[in-house]
């Protein structure tokens, strides 16, 4: 998810029932056509909570469910909603639910056995934006200089850094720092859990 | 007098030490108190009878050492780093001092026996591999496509056998893990690297695999485990390097940011010379391997003869002059220093020693107290899967001696190479699936072979997120390494 225009500081979660394939089809077809350029993004390809555990994994292989997660922006939401009734009338697809999303929040733990990578990891969670709060953050750093060097039978590494700790905030803002942070292959993080008003 | 930390750990170790000792001691004497009698008799008794009298339970100072090696690295990384010497001579004396009283002179021929035939040789070969290949840099840019990687890992496995998999681990793991800097998924090159490089590639000769280098020691000759073996690595190296192609290929698809391939462009190999130290170390062990010179008389039924002498002192001069000739920049880019060969010594110094009783004991066969095991490992397949199983969790070289000695029984070792190339095929057979059982599954886990882990620490610290030591089994080598492993049993063990 990149943009760099204007953010919309209003977020909902819809849920749709019906096809997956007619859902994506019909969704793209009627931003395209109305030419909304609003925000339109899919919770499991941005890796949002909602749908269940089986669910990921199903979609995974290409299973798809009968209902969608949808990220909209209030523009889109209104869209969608004016065109309810004949949306389903024309093709079966329900708007299940409709949330206002009041903030998100994802973990992330990091694990580093080189300054420089500790370093780097550091300096992305000291430069997120504005909007984006830090919590529970930890961070350990270890050095054992006498550990320094090549080890076959006593392994250890001479510089050690973990961390963990969760982001929170608007959910634009949530899904670039995820994004950013999984830049990093000494990072994991956990999928967005959205807190609904 | 007030004793210091260091002064009341040292003071407590050596106390636990005693404390063992004289356990073991009341423990040992007891059991050998109805033989007194015979005094005279254990005086002219050779091995095989000492394995007769030896309890099952004197190998627990063995058991106790390889299990410390496979699970203080994992559970307590930085005592196990400071501590792993004590650790070693900890063991090795609460089997030696109990089995000096018990056993008084043929304690000292089996301890000057162990340490003169195997431990000395192996470690000045160890050092000699790791000495020479220390001196070979591959720098230059390369780009990490399916492609390179490819070469790569063929180039680390047909090298492993010749500077053994240490030495071949520490020359290719960093232009592989610099042609693949720019890469995001990059876990199962460095994986595919342990199990080629660092494992099977090894199994082609003597100088390959530590455990090889053992039976070499015992008898077998150079190039019989380069024939015998031959068809099991093509196997398993077309197998996995088939697979690797295809995962890496997947990858390398979702790779974004592809850079320019300007491979070939700047590879650069200083140290060349350090090859022809490297034809010398091969020349020195086919020397001993191939010519027979008189033997001398050493202590009680322990003789050395003058050929094993030559080499060693051959190894050690190659050694020295790839020091003498290599530039200190070479041996600062290739990160080395001398703690790897330390780790081997030391930890070897406490293997040796406490694998004697176990050695004895296999040797007496069904007369022994692990009659048990060698009734069960008594075809191939069991044989290539029991040694292959312990050697992913315990040391491979250890082991391999321990199931070498199960396979020849009562067997005298001068009869090795008489068997070997006489056409005994149940022995062939077992030897094979001995050797490609310890060789190959050392690559099971990160403890199964020395470079493994060496490997793994490496490329953490090059920021690539290494599986844990269960991840490791669950998602690769289980998946991965067993089916390949049941195939290898399907053709060559049925």
């Amino acid at each position: 998810m990149t943009t760099t225009k204007k953010r919309p500081s209003s977020f909902y979660k819809m849920v749709f029932s019906g096809p997956h394939d007619l859902v994506h089809g019909f969704l793209s077809g009627i931003m395209l056509g109305s030419g909304n350029h609003g925000i339109l993004w899919y919770c499991l390809e941005e890796e949002i909570t909602g749908p269940s555990t089986a669910r990921k994994l199903l979609d995974k292989v290409r299973v798809h469910g009968d209902d969608c997660h949808l990220i909209v922006d209030g523009s889109t939401r209104t869209l969608l909603k004016r065109n309810a009734k004949k949306m389903f009338a024309e093709t079966g697809l329900q708007i299940e639910a409709d949330n206002k999303i009041s903030s998100a929040r994802f973990s992330y733990t990091f694990h580093a056995f080189a300054k420089q990578y500790g370093d780097e990891i550091l300096s992305t969670l000291k430069t997120m934006p504005r909007g984006v709060k830090k919590i529970n953050t930890v961070t350990e750093e270890n050095i054992h200089p006498e550990a320094k060097g090549v080890e076959a039978y006593a392994p250890a590494h001479h510089y050690e850094i973990s961390g963990c700790g969760d982001l929170t905030g608007r959910i634009d803002l949530i899904i670039d720092a995820r994004n950013e942070l999984d830049q990093y292959p000494l990072v994991k993080t956990t999928w967005i859990e959205l807190e609904l008003a | 007098m007030k004793l210091s930390i260091k002064h009341s750990k040292l003071l407590f170790f050596l106390l636990f030490v005693a404390t063992i000792s004289l356990l073991s001691i009341s423990a040992l004497a007891h059991d050998h108190a109805p033989q007194e009698q015979h005094h005279e008799e254990i005086h002219a008794s050779n091995h095989t009878e000492l394995g007769q009298r030896l309890p099952l339970w004197s190998a627990i100072p063995f058991a106790g050492i390889l299990l410390s090696i496979a699970i203080f690295p994992l559970v307590a990384p930085h005592f196990w780093h400071k501590q792993f010497p004590k650790i070693s001579a900890f063991w090795a004396i609460a089997f030696a001092v109990p089995f000096l009283f018990a056993f008084k002179f043929e304690a000292i021929q089996s301890i000057v026996h162990i340490y003169l035939i195997d431990y000395i040789p192996f470690i000045i070969l160890l050092w000699s591999l790791y000495t020479v290949s220390g001196g070979i840099f591959i720098g230059g840019s390369l780009r990490g496509s399916p492609k390179v990687n490819f070469i790569l890992l063929l180039i680390g496995t047909l090298l492993a056998s010749w500077i053994g998999t240490t030495g071949a681990a520490m020359v290719m793991i960093r232009p592989l893990l610099r042609a693949n800097s720019w890469r995001r998924n990059k876990v199962h090159i460095i994986i595919f690297f342990i199990f080629l490089v660092a494992n099977v590639g090894g199994s082609l000769t003597p100088l390959g695999d530590p455990p090889l280098f053992l039976g070499f020691l015992h008898g077998v000759p150079f190039f019989w485990v380069t024939k015998a073996l031959l068809p099991h690595m093509i196997l398993v190296v077309v197998l996995l390097l088939g697979i690797f192609v295809a995962v890496d290929n997947y990858w390398f698809k979702k790779e974004e940011n592809v850079p320019v391939d300007n491979t070939g462009s700047s590879i650069k190999i200083e140290g060349l010379h350090n090859l022809l130290m490297l034809l010398g170390v091969m020349a020195g062990v086919l020397f001993s391997g191939s010519v027979k010179l008189p033997e001398f008389h050493v202590i009680g039924h322990v003789t050395m003869a003058w050929q094993n002498i030559a080499r060693d002192l051959f190894l050690i001069l190659m050694g020295l002059l790839s020091l003498k000739f290599t530039t200190k920049a070479i041996r600062e880019k290739n990160e080395f220093s001398w703690f790897p060969i330390q780790e081997v010594a030391y930890l070897f110094a406490g293997i040796f020693m406490t694998i004697i009783p176990a050695l004895a004991i296999l040797q007496v066969g069904s007369d022994g107290a692990l009659a048990g095991l060698i009734e069960f490992v008594s075809t191939p397949l069991r044989y290539f899967w029991v040694t292959g199983g312990l050697s992913s969790f315990l040391d491979n070289a250890p082991t391999y001696l321990v199931f070498f000695n199960t396979a020849l029984g009562s067997i005298n070792e001068s009869e090795v190479p008489g068997m070997l190339a006489g056409g005994n095929i149940d022995f062939i057979i077992k030897l094979t699936a001995i050797s490609a059982g310890a060789v190959f599954m050392g690559a099971m886990t990160y403890i199964g072979n020395a470079p493994n882990f060496m490997v793994k620490s490496i490329a953490e610290e090059a920021g690539i997120p290494m599986p844990s030591f269960f991840g490791y089994m669950l998602k690769y080598s289980l998946p991965i390494l067993v089916p390949v492993f049941v195939i290898v049993t399907l053709v060559f063990f049925l």
